[in-house]
């Protein structure tokens, strides 16, 4: 019985069969007793037991062993005939892999970027305090749902707050530190790195890989300067050298204990191309921002902390949320000096509780659409592989007649023979899946190297995981079961003696309505994947063909962090002066700026700007593009001056203070007037009249294309306002700092590199350039996503095509064979040849024709949803439609007049005699 | 006379062997042969009927198979009621009288 029984199987059948024979002896001998004859008693007993095979099936059947048993006979079985018709198989196989495969592959970037836990201990107990990404920095104003804290704040919830059995807290933005070894001479690195509050890896639950991670007494103003170096940077930048533990290294010319390295795939808190890999305690950012007193650390008000924690047990976080809210009401009306309008504002305050695990991201807020999009699109590829495989097993299943009316009539019930199908195209599914993964990893991997290009780190890995390994497993069975289960019912509800008698001579096109319906299928699944790749890619060609108001060819550009470097504000101006003296001495290259921020690339802060003499209200809530430049910006990134003069060399500090503005700006804020000559200023009593208007340019998109453009100011590098309140000074000073330098040459730019690197050395060799590419490149990685897309769909819907293009050819062909005396017939009855291509061309128009119907209304549809998505899509595009529509009949006179003419050259005395 | 055979439900059968086995360990001819002597011939067990019952019961722990030698010095496979199989012997044969009393009371009403 059980588990052993089924290995001990011989042994078994002996015993029992030794067991019958003996009932049947004892019970010849009782009839013997009674006073048969020994033959007559033996017959009496066989006829009683009936014979001894049938009594051991009974008993074989009653246990669950022989279900085991015969399910492992039908995947042999089904293996079998998947070897003897390599042909169909390999087909089938391919097929399947590159269907699961590619919804394998989808599924990975998903579970990434959508599902996957952030690897710290416990992600699911970690709670984010407030919701929403937020870019540095709010002053001093209500953000209604709150994201981001002052450092005040933080303190308050940490110390008074009892639900917390941990808080911590870290900076909203990555900041760029320049660090050096000061022990070895090394060359200078560019480290993205954050401030973290001295729990933070505590809270996070994580340990160090060397040394130790930063504790709460590292993060007190009067501790010593520590700094934890992340796993990938020390590998990457040291060599895994570890002897850099407890060294001192400079960080923007300070100098730093690095007390550890953090664990080896661990990067932070959020998902993102350029992670942070430099943790800085909390209380050391005024040293390296340079603030001092005005430091962000010290100003109440300005919020730039994300706040994560863990709840003590038996904590709510529904209930702690609104007792959070209260808490934060209090605190903003004792602590802060709010306006009239702020109080009336302090209700809508609150603070939602988010779970902390899955990171902060908009990364992720980003591609949810265009995920979700590229998701459904790999489901109709895979949909239209099953109906295809669905077809081929139909054809099979055709094919087989005989052999499973035979079965049938031999006593097979029709569920094992089902079960039998079913297995087989299950097991079909499964080694397809075990494929798709190759072509899952392979594909994987090549889109993360197109989304994240240019990027230094790639936060998702390709190699298939154990999720996705169970979703390929999952999807596998489920395709085979799906294309499996309407041949199988068909198959085994055949009637058995039409099977047995042979192929019948009939005219009509009955029993192959199902495969008709499954092209139907296909044809419309087909049309809408059509539409929808057109769209997409029409959005894309949309987005590279605007102009975007400067020039991309024949431009370089570097980043640089000055700040880091370790120059004060006033020495900015002459340094500045010397790097585009030195750069423009290079031979072919036209002109050099530096820029605070730059189009498609950096950007940007936005502000708000008052006019003096205005007091209209809505003037505060236009959002602005601020922008600081060096003479010569404009030539140099090609942007054309339309009306004034540019910022030259006479913009010095002493001088009036000015301003370029673009067109919009002059549009919204001095319509049908000349803005040349008017002032205004940051939103701020008392400086409305801080710059005075001496150009106009043409606008130029500074942000993605997809997005909205706000109106852009320029100030020069050289001229700086003072501001009282601790806020704008410190985004004053900051932005002196130059972020881009860009050269305009000739001919190409990869060729300038070295001598742009050279130069910029030769002024300072301590300056380390984060990046430098050219504008055409830059340009082309803000598109990444949508272009992804579009291709990704595109060869999606081209799958679907081929898929169902072959699927359209193998029915028509079949018919044409199935019908091959019908027409005999017919040509014998006078039909030319053209009758009979239009006959079988007909039939799969048909098909195709009511695929359409179905299909086209449901693309329209969802062609009006994506508009909203799009860039610069109608609700409904024709263009497309009629393009996918055109597209998808051409293949279908291709797939059918192969068929079509084949039927067409058939002799008819040939025709008739087949049988 | 005996009577005509008729059929036996699988759940009483399995009963039957029971109490059948419940008088003394038996191999499978002689429990067929003791019900059916018993029963006047009412009940004919076959071979069919009779030895998936007996692959039942043993899964089910009720009863426990050896091998033992009969007279002639070859062996048989013998049925051993377990006590398991006593305990549910007497509660089946409750509920079988449970039964049996509630369907008089309904036929004579």
């Amino acid at each position: 019985m059980g588990l052993k029984a089924l290995f001990h199987k011989d042994q078994r059948n002996l015993d029992l069969d030794e067991e019958l024979r003996d009932y049947l002896e004892a019970s010849t001998q009782e009839k013997m007793r009674s006073g048969m004859t020994h033959t007559d008693a033996m017959r009496a007993s066989r006829a009683e037991m009936g014979t001894i095979e049938t009594v051991k099936e009974k008993v074989h059947a009653a246990g669950w062993e022989s279900f085991v048993e015969s399910v492992w006979q039908d995947i042999r079985y089904g293996l079998r005939q998947l070897f003897r018709s390599s042909g169909f198989t390999l087909t089938a196989v391919l097929t399947l892999a590159l269907g699961i495969g590619a919804n394998t592959a989808i599924f990975t970037l998903v579970h990434a970027v959508m599902l996957k836990q952030l690897p710290i201990a416990n992600p699911h107990e970690l709670y984010r305090i407030g919701e929403g990404e937020y870019y540095c920095c709010e002053w001093g104003g209500l953000e209604g749902s709150w994201g981001t804290f002052d450092y005040q704040f933080y303190k308050h919830l940490r110390d008074t707050n009892p639900s917390f059995k941990q808080l911590a807290a870290f900076s909203g933005s990555a900041t760029s530190f320049n660090v050096r070894r000061a022990d070895t001479n090394g060359a200078a690195q560019t480290i993205s790195g954050e401030y973290v509050s001295g729990n933070y890896f505590a809270t996070l639950g994580m340990q160090a890989h060397l040394g130790r991670l930063l504790v709460p007494s590292d993060d007190k103003p009067e501790s010593p300067t520590a700094a934890v170096l992340g796993y990938s940077a020390w590998q990457n930048h040291y060599g895994g050298d570890s002897s850099i533990l407890g060294s001192t290294i400079t960080i923007n010319g300070l100098p730093v204990t690095l007390v550890g390295i953090a664990p080896q795939g661990f990067f932070g808190d959020r998902l993102s191309p350029n992670p942070p890999e430099l943790w800085v305690p909390l209380n050391q950012e005024p040293l390296f921002e340079g603030n001092g007193q005005k430091s962000i650390l010290n100003s109440s008000g300005d919020a730039w902390l994300y706040i994560v924690g863990r709840l003590k047990p038996g904590i709510e976080p529904s209930q702690l949320q609104t007792q959070l809210s209260t808490d934060l009401r209090q605190w903003l009306q004792s602590e802060r000096k709010l306006s009239q309008e702020d109080l009336a504002e302090i209700p809508k305050q609150h603070i939602q509780i988010t779970p902390g695990g899955i990171g902060i991201s908009s990364f992720r807020s980003n591609s949810k659409n265009g995920l979700y999009l590229l998701s459904a699109a790999s489901v109709l590829v895979l949909l239209i592989a099953c109906a295809h495989l669905a077809n081929l097993l139909l054809a099979r299943s055709a094919a087989r007649q005989q052999q499973t009316a035979l079965r049938l009539s031999l006593g097979a019930t029709r569920s094992r023979l089902i079960r039998a199908v079913l297995t087989e195209s299950i097991l079909l599914s499964v080694i397809g899946g075990a494929a798709g993964l190759l072509f899952a990893y392979a594909g994987t991997k090549a889109i993360l190297l197109i989304v994240f290009r240019g990027a230094r780190y790639i936060p998702v890995h390709a190699t298939p995981s154990l999720p996705i390994l169970g979703f390929a497993m999952l999807v596998s069975v489920l395709t085979g079961t799906i294309f499996g289960i309407a041949p199988a019912w068909i198959g085994t509800h055949a009637d058995p003696q039409e099977g047995l008698r042979g192929s019948s001579r009939s005219a009509t096109a009955h029993s192959s309505s199902p495969q008709k319906i499954l092209v139907i299928l296909q044809a419309a699944l087909s049309i809408i994947l059509l539409a929808v790749a057109g769209l997409v890619t029409q959005s894309l060609r949309n987005l590279e063909k605007t102009n975007l108001g400067f020039q991309t060819q024949g431009r370089l550009f570097a980043t640089i962090n000055f700040k880091a470097a370790g120059y004060k504000p006033d020495q900015l101006p002459a340094l500045y002066e010397q790097l585009q003296q030195r750069l423009e001495q290079i031979p072919g290259v036209h002109s050099s700026a530096l820029s605070l921020n730059s189009p498609q690339n950096l950007c940007c802060i936005n502000l708000n700007i008052t006019i003096g003499g205005r007091t209209d209200k809505w003037i505060e809530d236009v959002n602005i593009i601020y922008n600081r430049i060096s003479p010569h910006y404009f030539e140099t990134i090609g942007t054309p001056l339309l009306r004034g003069r540019v910022i030259n060399e006479h913009d010095t500090q002493g001088a009036q203070h000015v301003a370029v503005v673009d067109e919009s700006f002059a549009r919204k804020f001095f319509p049908g007037e000349d803005a040349i000559g008017k002032s205004f200023g940051i939103l701020l009593p008392g400086h409305g009249y801080d710059y005075q208007i001496v150009g106009i340019v043409k606008d130029a998109l500074y942000k993605n294309p997809s997005v909205v453009q706000s109106p852009a100011l320029f100030l020069p590098f050289t001229q700086t306002t003072q501001f009282a309140p601790a806020g704008y000074q410190r985004l004053e000073t900051g932005t002196l700092y130059a972020q881009v330098i860009q050269i305009s040459i000739v001919g190409p730019p990869e060729s300038y590199e070295k001598a742009f690197l050279n130069a910029l050395a030769n002024v300072d060799p301590n300056l380390s350039v984060a990046d430098i590419k050219t504008y055409t490149e830059q340009v082309a990685v803000q598109f990444n996503q949508e272009r992804l897309i579009a291709r990704l769909t595109s060869l999606f819907s081209l799958l679907a095509l081929a898929l169902a293009s072959v699927g359209l050819y193998g029915v028509t062909a079949y018919n044409v064979t199935r019908r091959t005396n019908e027409i005999g017939t017919r040509m014998a009855l006078g039909a030319n040849r053209s009758n009979i291509v239009s006959m079988v061309l007909r039939s799969a128009f048909s098909q195709v024709a009511i695929g359409l119907c179905i299909g086209l209304p449901l693309a329209i549809l969802i062609g009006r949803y994506l508009a909203h998505q799009l860039y610069e899509v109608g609700r409904f595009d024709p263009l497309v439609i009629g393009g996918a529509t055109i597209i998808l009949c051409l293949c279908t006179l291709i797939a059918g007049l192969f068929p079509a003419r084949r039927a067409a050259s058939i002799e008819p005395m040939e025709a008739l005699r087949t049988e | 006379m005996p009577d005509k055979p008729s059929d036996l439900v699988q759940g009483t059968l399995e009963m039957l062997v029971l109490k059948t086995l419940a008088l003394e360990p038996m191999h499978g001819f002689g429990v067929a042969l003791r019900i059916e002597q018993i029963s006047n011939g009412v009940f004919r067990v076959n071979p069919g009927s009779l030895f998936p019952a007996f692959s039942r019961l043993e899964r089910t722990g009720r009863i426990k198979s050896e091998w033992r030698s009969t007279e002639n010095n070859r062996r048989a496979k013998y049925y051993v009621l377990t006590d398991s199989g006593r305990k549910a012997l007497k509660e089946e044969t409750r509920e079988w009288g449970r039964q049996i009393a509630a369907i008089t009371r309904i036929l004579e009403a």
